[in-house]
């Protein structure tokens, strides 16, 4: 059984058809790209697997269990998490209380425990704080735990939230055009970067990117879609001369093709 | 239908009518700035107000102390807007409202402390009421001249923002600030504009109000009647027109005829407010949005 | 000019040593350095006030109610009166009329400023002299004392826990504060009030600061935990013709009527808390403004309904509800209700509440569950609303609708928009200085009203974030120089 699975999914925003017929089965640990001009409904995609909207029609099954209909929360619980397309940290919070509160699943003490100060309300904090303070320490961004976010410049920025999607221990990674707004360079440490993640937290990740070099580099595997529609799928090599691709790219830029 | 249901129906198409005209000071401001002008009801006292400056002081008549008291009130509320508003432009939202919060307490507290308390009215021939009788139905003439004045103001509002520059650029600033300088207008003679006419139609709605329930002339008037057309403004769909002329007529139309209702299975007269808001809040629920408002969809 | 300049520079150099010294020692050595003041005043207060000073008693707090009375003979109401007449004021001469009252209210302007008499001193005679008292019976012991004990604190606090140092501060808070305050008098409602509306603000910071939500129905939860507890107290322990006549509990047994009290406030802000769910649910879908209608409407209904219960006495409402809540009750209860909070939006859980204000649709797809967030915070916020109404309404021995209005509300968002969003000691702050403003202005009747308000705009158009906008006060608990404290001066000089 494949890690995550997605059969028929369709959506409509109003009458209009914004995902239509989607299917992808992602194994453990494979690194797959999504592709496509802007407006394909790339993210729409992302939104319909986090639950952010709810799919019209189809199926999206995490090691069998049914996604759909299941709220936000419950889903990222379950194992999948992610980062946007425009950064959304919680900006007035401090590094530290961004990654804390991605915790919240782990939260083990009830309203009484919290108001009296118990044990088991002191514990829990302790071992959410510990944990948060790793996973700092591990991206090297333990120096800025008590900055607020806001204050910190955007690649520093783009790490954060990565690590707070890293918070609630996901098996499925979702990054939204990670790469956005970073010169030639800093795509090139990113690539390191996925990769080291992947390796690190044994995780599976599933990423859209409009930067092709960074995407025909590292994705084993890269589905594209136009108006919502699958146009193709393969490997990178197989893509880049699919003639749909190219004619949907065409009048789009396409970056380092 | 028997003639207290006739007569009923005029009552609410009266209180309904005055509701709405308030209603569009809050529509119109909210649709320029998306500012909840706490003060419009003050506002709306201090239309009335002016019209005992003109009638008794002047010794004016109606025509003429309606208008004194329109342009008086939008110089007040263009003051207001520069003063207080404007410089929080650029600052939160919040902390406009809460301006036009404390603006509203002074200007109502302000009144009572430079005017004193004594009960105030209209003098007896500043609008000559006659009676007319339509079988066993009988209507009188303020009833009319509130209704058929209050209509007049609607269309004419509506065919200004609809048909003039200014009234489109009105319409285009709540969706698009920088686009209205292109248009060729100045965005602070727009929202001065608007606060102008708002409050024009707010100390409209004050005379007309004094004069339909003469007892009600003092400097708190405007403090429930304000928040009442306010959240009728919003169940109409704030920032529309269509919406304030509608959610004001449902109010009305609640507040007579629950009352008229109610008395046959012994509901008091009382029950009118908090039926009143219990159903506007229903309405709320059920439309987040308003009747005439357009959901905004947040982007992921 | 420069020389001002020069004087303020010396003036700071000379006292910095002073300064620097008072900075370094614990907050608890000011909370003994006050009782010290506390325990001075009750010694030789009214013979330094009567014989030195020549008042004719005790300043009432701290002199912030004597200094505005001289202020209370101006009547403004002759200014506009002329224009805007009644039917039997009517002139023939307005402007002359106006112009008369003007010169009168110039006149007894001048006289309430300097003297109107020989038992109405002036405005500045009665602010000297209460700065004179103030600043000897009060400031000068509590900072001698201070400085005297706050070495051996620093040494007694050092290795103590956390925990037990601010236990032991607000240890020290209550006691001066019962010692100076519980006099049964207006010094004790005051600070009655003073409590009730620390409750209030920081509830309802809750939700307007730190969940960034724009509630402006707050009194609507206070009401209803008013009525409940009152009936449940009238009912069970009061003689009332309005429920069953004789009470329901006949008991002079103490323990009997505290169980009973508390017991009637935690079932008033139960059901206030219920009237919650009625904000809460809404907000599942609607955010702002039209959120901010929902509390304003549900304020509204809460009031009208009660004014239609004739059980309960409609618009004229209950009278004989009995006078309970007495300082240690507030305080107790006012304490536990900022721990609640503090914990609360200290908690990895209740930070789940700001994620929500900085961006709702980042935390739902970060693991928050969001609804469950909304909900804790409108019950809570409107769980301490309906105990502070409960309180109110034993404070004041009647409740009607009308106490619980718009005005009300209002109220309470001055405080929090004054404090601070988002800074539970910028809420205790705000509504210590807001209730004390209302007392100083008390005499000014109406135009209390008027001040009001304008203090608002002022503090809207030059310090709009208010007084500690997203942070908190700093306490030096363990004394030395904390990086707190340290970073606190900075700001200071920012």
């Amino acid at each position: 059984m494949a890690l995550l699975e997605i059969d028929n999914l369709t959506h409509y925003f109003g009458g209009l058809r914004a995902v239509g017929d989607f299917n992808l089965h992602l194994e453990e640990g494979e690194l797959v790209g999504l592709i496509g001009p802007n407006g394909a409904g790339k993210t729409t995609v992302f939104n319909l697997v986090t639950g952010a909207y709810k799919a019209s029609e189809g199926s999206i099954r995490l090691n069998g269990a049914e996604l759909v209909g299941k709220p936000p929360y419950v889903i990222n619980g379950m194992g999948i998490s992610r980062t946007f397309q425009t950064i959304r940290l919680w900006n007035s919070m401090t590094v530290l209380d961004n990654i804390k509160v991605a915790h919240h699943g782990r939260v083990k003490y009830n309203l009484l425990d919290m108001f009296l100060v118990l044990p088991r309300y002191r514990e829990s904090e302790r071992e959410i704080e510990a944990h948060a303070m790793e996973l700092l320490r591990l991206f090297k961004l333990e120096r800025h735990a008590h900055e607020p976010a806001r204050n910190l410049p955007y690649g520093e920025q783009r790490r954060v939230e990565i690590v707070r999607a890293m918070a609630s221990q996901p098996r499925l990674l979702l990054l939204d055009e990670p790469a956005a707004g970073m010169n030639p360079g800093e795509i090139g440490s990113l690539m390191e970067f996925i990769h080291w993640i992947r390796d690190e937290f044994k995780l599976t990740i599933w990423l859209i990117e409009h930067q092709m070099r960074l995407v025909m580099n590292i994705c084993e595997r890269i589905k594209v879609l136009d108006f919502g529609e699958t146009i193709a799928e393969g490997t990178p090599a197989e893509i880049q001369n699919d003639r749909k691709v190219i004619e949907a790219y065409l009048g789009e830029e396409v970056e380092g093709v | 239908m028997d003639a207290t249901f006739i007569q009923q129906f005029f009552n609410a198409l009266q209180l309904g009518s005055l509701y709405a005209l308030i209603a569009l000071g809050y529509t119109m401001v909210y649709g320029v700035l998306l500012l909840i002008n706490f003060a419009h009801g003050d506002i709306f006292m201090f239309g009335a107000f002016m019209g005992v400056l003109g009638s008794w002081v002047f010794g004016w008549g109606f025509v003429p102390t309606l208008i004194l008291s329109m342009l008086a009130t939008a110089l007040l509320g263009v003051t207001v807007e520069r003063v207080a508003y404007k410089p929080l432009r650029a600052a939160s939202r919040l902390s406009a409202v809460i301006t036009a919060l404390a603006v509203g307490l002074l200007l109502e507290n302000g009144m009572l402390a430079l005017t004193g308390a004594d009960p105030r009215k209209y003098p007896d021939d500043f609008f000559a009421t006659q009676v007319y009788q339509i079988g066993s139905v009988s209507i009188s003439t303020v009833k009319l001249l509130v209704i058929i004045l209050a209509f007049a103001l609607f269309v004419a509002l509506f065919l200004f923002v609809r048909r003039t520059k200014w009234g489109m650029a009105m319409r285009a600033i709540s969706y698009d600030k920088f686009a209205v300088p292109l248009m060729g207008v100045s965005q602070d003679r727009i929202i001065s504009l608007t606060f102008a006419i708002g409050t024009g139609l707010g100390a409209a709605a004050g005379i007309l109000w004094g004069v339909a329930y003469p007892a009600s002339l003092d400097t708190y008037m405007g403090m429930l009647v304000g928040w009442k057309a306010f959240i009728a403004a919003v169940v109409g769909g704030i920032g529309d027109i269509r919406g304030a002329v509608i959610g004001g007529m449902i109010l009305g139309f609640v507040e007579i005829f629950v009352p008229y209702w109610g008395q046959g299975i012994g509901v008091s007269s009382t029950w009118r407010d908090p039926v009143a808001f219990a159903l506007l809040l229903i309405i709320l629920v059920i439309r987040p949005t308003g009747i005439f408002g357009v959901a905004r969809r947040q982007k992921v | 000019m420069f020389a001002d300049l020069n004087l303020r520079k010396r003036w700071a150099a000379v006292t910095m040593p002073l300064r620097e010294q008072l900075r370094r020692i614990p907050t608890l050595s000011y909370l003994v350095g006050l009782f010290a003041a506390v325990v001075l005043e009750q010694a030789v207060g009214k013979d330094f006030a009567q014989n030195v000073l020549d008042f004719r008693r005790l300043p009432r707090f701290f002199g912030i109610v004597d200094i505005f009375e001289p202020f209370g003979n101006l009547d403004f109401s002759g200014v506009l009166a002329p224009f805007f007449p009644s039917p039997t004021g009517l002139t023939q001469t307005p402007v002359q009329d106006a112009g008369n009252a003007i010169g009168q209210l110039v006149t007894d302007f001048v006289n309430a400023l300097f003297y109107q008499g020989p038992r109405d001193p002036g405005f500045f005679s009665v602010f000297l002299r209460v700065l004179v008292y103030d600043v000897v019976v009060f400031v000068i012991p509590t900072l001698v004392v201070a400085l005297l004990v706050g070495w051996l604190l620093t040494h007694l606090l050092r290795g103590l826990p956390g925990w037990l140092i601010v236990a032991l501060n607000v240890a020290a808070l209550y006691t001066v504060v019962a010692l100076w305050g519980g006099d049964g008098g207006t010094r004790e409602l005051t600070l009655v009030y003073m409590g009730i509306n620390i409750m209030l603000a920081v509830s309802l910071n809750l939700v307007n600061g730190y969940m960034g939500e724009f509630s402006v129905g707050h009194a609507g939860f206070m009401a209803v935990g008013a009525y409940v507890s009152s009936i449940l107290t009238m009912w069970f322990f009061t003689d009332t013709t309005i429920f069953e006549g004789a009470p329901l509990v006949a008991t002079d047994s103490g323990v009997v009527l505290v169980v009973g009290f508390v017991v009637a406030l935690v079932a008033g802000g139960v059901a206030a808390a219920l009237a919650g769910l009625l904000v809460a649910f809404p907000s599942f879908r609607t955010r702002g403004d039209y959120l901010a209608i929902v509390t304003l409407a549900v304020n509204f209904i809460v009031q009208g309904v009660l004014n239609n219960i004739e059980v309960v006495g409609g618009a004229r409402g209950l009278n004989g509800v009995p006078l309970w809540s007495d300082l240690q009750w507030v305080m107790i209860l006012t304490i536990i209700s900022v721990i609640i909070i503090y914990n609360l939006v200290n908690s990895t859980y209740g930070k789940g509440i700001i994620a929500i204000r900085e961006d709702e649709i980042a935390a739902d797809l970060m693991g928050v569950h969001t609804r469950q967030v909304k909900l804790v915070a409108f019950l809570v916020s409107s769980f301490i609303a309906g105990m502070a109404g409960g309180l109110f309404a034993h404070a004041l021995a009647y409740v009607n609708p009308g106490m619980f209005g718009i005005l009300k509300s209002t109220e309470a968002l001055v405080m929090v928009y004054l404090g601070g969003m988002g800074s539970i000691s910028g809420s205790v702050l705000a509504a210590v200085i807001f209730t004390l403003l209302v007392e100083a202005l008390r005499p000014l009747a109406i135009l209390k009203w008027v001040v009001i308000p304008l203090i608002l705009i002022f503090l809207m158009l030059f310090r709009p974030q208010g007084l500690f906008g997203f942070r908190e006060i700093k306490f030096n608990l363990r004394g030395g120089e904390s990086a707190a404290a340290a970073q606190e001066a900075g700001d200071g000089t920012a």
